[in-house]
């Protein structure tokens, strides 16, 4: 007779199978590893990553091409690519997955180094490398490293990649698309600075190192996925773009005042364009007057040209003079109620410069004279003296603008709405005293 | 008449009530509201919760002057709603997940396309007027109170205070003080220092809604609540959080109350003339019912007695036969005996 029919105490019955079978409630701490910029000049730095004779740094011990003949990989000088361009998620055609290939990899030297007793080695139990300590011990190292370096970064890269460039919509195209005279100005990039900025290659380069026309011809392809070079470089939605990307960027507290406030759906002006796609200035133009190029443009050239194009733009953002920026502006308009409002307009000017101050994104885009100032002083032409509010927001509600704030809501809104953004604590948007006092 | 009969023409003058009304729309059609007509846009994003409205509101309707002043925002730190001396309120929303900060609603009557309150009146107090407010008729008003139950958004209110002539209280979008030339737009949203409050023409109000989606899709929702919530209101609302979060109710559907409704309710004006008639038709019928059955009562009473008294006869006359005959055989037996005795005494 059983205890349970005798009553007695027992374990679990039929159909308590998760009294014992409980699903396990801890989820998984590892974290993906950021082989960036500063950990891969460490490797590079390392004397403990034993070089071959015939190569002297120390690239060749992980980066490596694969020869399909001979059935085995060997190193090609120039072409250091992102592991990821061939280890994918899983394996493919024999190609080990990333997780394979960085695991018998980077745990396999570790491991040797660690036989051989040397002290500076990197981890090899998980933690070390996906471990919250581990990144934290990570990061302190790197600290460290670049506290000795010259300037407090990590050298550039060495794979030959330009400092400035063009990039143009048929770069890097072979045969007859090339002889076609461009469809638009290319844009000088500032290859350098890019690389300074981001953590590796892969944030642009993202499925190969070659030029982003390779793939992504002016009608799309199907090694580009079919996404056209315009989508390639203009698509807001993704984050590799370059409008992408430095749109990102407005949404830093700094810039969010202005930028946060203006409409994402309108679709950019000519004038938009020409801020990337310049004129090239004739004497920068090769012999033959024209940059349709037969044969393509020396990297030299390009190089030049990029230089002559970027240090016309403004590298501070420039309003005008101090003493054209008037001090303070009473609002007199709408008195009623309340008392003038006097708000400091030279020093709220003067903010939002000193927030721009170090950006060089900033520099480049607000560079014109009065461009900073067309975030309130929208749709006119920039100008010394902008046109009053009042010229074009009247009374409220008018159906033939129902788009249109009247004067008061354009105040407020434009007021508080940057108040907000940026974070301004005070005065409190219902503090209205504070801008302006009550009539007694 | 076969009863199913009587019902289907119950049925269809009830209907024909209510399209002939279409003023007070309620009816089995969809009602796109009328063209032209106006409304309100409240962008909750652009609220600072200054209570101007509420200030403006009370001053140009004359409404009692509320215990803490409106420039006190101490009352927002609980959730207040519209009563018989407030027409409008604002409401402060905290602690909304991903919401930095607070977010401000107000709310006031909604003037629905299609009134729940209009519906459910039973004299046509209510009327969604050509200008898009929902407008209440005191002169016919009997005060029962099924418009507060009705509406769903529990806007109008009920004068209690008043014993003797209570009124229902609910913003009227300021249609009498627009009718009159007094006020140009609604006193919120003239007062309201953000236009937070967009008034006109509420087609357009849904363009200027979709288009501030549009240019702004990280600080809305893509919702415009009113464009289709209980079949539509004249008051439409842009939040960049669920609306949910600011205490508006997401299950209402977009079917309008009437829709919903409209077949029992339209019934109720035929009933009030059809059911004394039927009534009185009902007692009628029964009242005779009960006059037949009284007088076959007594027919039957009458023939059960002449009857019975058939069978007293016959038995008394056989009672008598039967007398006779014991009579004639006693009789009979004693002149036998005494013959017989006779015989005795002769032997």
């Amino acid at each position: 007779m059983g205890r349970a029919a005798a009553d007695k105490p027992t374990g679990p019955l039929d159909g308590l199978c998760r009294a014992c079978h409980i699903a396990p409630r801890a989820v998984s701490q590892s974290q993906p590893v950021d082989m960036d910029k500063v950990l891969h000049f460490r490797h590079i730095d390392s004397k403990n990553i034993t070089s071959t004779a015939a190569e002297k740094d120390n690239c060749a011990q992980c980066h490596h091409e694969y020869d399909k003949n001979a059935k085995k990989i060997f190193y090609a000088r120039g072409k250091e690519s992102t592991c990821r361009y061939c280890h994918g998620e899983n394996r493919v055609d024999g190609v080990r997955s990333m997780r394979q290939a960085a695991h018998q990899q980077c745990v396999t030297c570790h491991l040797d180094l660690a036989d051989k007793g040397v002290k500076d080695r990197g981890p090899y139990l998980c933690a070390g490398c996906h471990g919250a300590e581990g990144h934290a011990a990570a990061s302190a190292n790197n600290r460290k490293v670049m506290a000795g370096l010259p300037d407090g970064k990590a050298p550039r890269l060495k794979r030959e990649q330009p400092d400035l460039t063009l990039l143009s919509s048929n770069a890097g195209v072979e045969g007859p698309e090339n002889t076609r005279p461009r469809s638009m100005n290319p844009v000088a990039f500032d290859h350098k600075s890019h690389e300074e900025r981001n953590n590796n290659c892969r944030v642009c380069h993202h499925a190969s190192m070659d030029s982003c026309g390779k793939c992504h011809t002016v009608s799309g392809a199907r090694e580009g996925n079919f996404v056209r070079i315009e989508e390639a470089m203009h698509l807001a939605a993704s984050g590799r773009s370059c409008s992408g990307c430095h749109a990102a960027k407005q949404s830093a507290v700094n810039c969010s005042g202005c930028h946060g406030r203006m409409n994402k759906a309108s679709t950019p002006d000519n004038n938009t364009c020409r801020q990337c796609h310049m004129e090239v200035p004739s004497d920068a133009l090769p012999d033959t007057g024209s940059l349709t190029p037969a044969p393509p443009l020396s990297r030299e050239r390009k190089s030049m040209i990029a230089e002559i194009l970027l240090k016309s733009r403004g590298q501070n953002s420039v309003p005008f003079a101090i003493e054209d920026i008037p001090e303070k502006v009473s609002i007199k308009e709408l008195a009623a109620e309340y008392e003038p409002a006097v708000m400091p307009h030279r020093k709220i000017v003067l903010t939002l410069m000193n927030g721009m101050k170090d950006n060089s994104l900033a520099a480049y885009f607000h560079g014109e004279q009065g461009t900073v100032c067309q975030s309130c002083h929208h749709r006119s032409p920039a100008s010394k003296q902008p046109p009053h509010c009042g010229n074009c927001h009247g009374k409220p509600f008018d159906p033939r603008q129902p788009n249109r704030p009247g004067l008061k809501a354009a105040f407020h809104e434009q007021c508080m709405g940057c108040h907000k953004a940026l974070g301004v604590p005070k005065p409190s948007a219902t503090a209205c005293a504070e801008c302006h006092k009550e009539k007694k | 008449m076969l009863r199913r009969t009587f019902l289907g023409i119950l049925g269809s003058a009830g209907t024909g009530v209510v399209l002939g009304r279409s003023a007070h729309a309620a009816g089995n059609r969809e009602f796109a509201g009328h063209p032209g007509s106006f409304g309100v846009l409240f962008d909750a994003t652009r609220c600072i919760g200054c209570r101007k409205c509420e200030a403006a509101c009370n001053k140009v309707n004359e409404l009692p002057a509320p215990s803490k002043t409106f420039e006190d925002l101490s009352v927002l730190d609980v959730k207040r709603r519209t009563n018989a001396g407030t027409f409008t309120v604002v409401n402060r929303y905290d602690n909304i997940p991903g919401v930095a900060g607070s977010v401000f609603r107000k709310s006031q009557c909604n003037h629905c396309l299609e009134p729940a309150c209009a519906s459910a009146c039973f004299v046509h107090a209510f009327t969604k007027t050509a200008h898009g407010a929902v407008t209440w008729d005191p002169s016919v008003c009997v005060g029962c109170r099924y418009c507060m139950v009705a509406c769903p958004f529990n806007v109008p209110a009920f004068e209690y205070s008043d014993p003797l002539t209570p009124r229902i209280m609910k913003c009227t979008m300021c249609y009498p003080h627009i009718a009159s030339g007094r006020l140009q737009v609604p006193a919120c949203t003239a007062a309201c220092p953000n236009e937070s409050l967009t008034y006109g023409n509420r087609n357009d109000l849904i363009m200027v809604a979709r288009e501030r989606i549009r240019a702004f899709p990280n600080r809305y929702i893509s919702h415009i609540y009113g464009e289709h919530e209980m079949g539509g209101t004249s008051w439409l609302y842009l939040s960049g959080v669920q609306f949910k979060s600011i205490g508006m109710r997401d299950d209402l559907g977009t079917v309008s109350a009437p829709e919903l409704t409209s077949g029992a309710l339209a019934a109720v004006p035929v009933v009030a003339v059809a059911w004394p008639a039927l009534l009185a038709g009902i007692y009628a019928i029964s009242k005779r019912k009960d006059k037949v059955a009284h007088e076959e009562k007594l027919e039957a009473m009458a023939r059960v007695r002449t009857e019975a008294k058939a069978d007293l006869n016959r038995a008394l006359i056989q009672a008598e036969a039967e007398k006779k005959t014991a009579v004639e055989r006693a009789v009979r037996k004693a002149l036998e005996e005494a013959a017989k005795s006779q015989t005795e005494e002769g032997a």
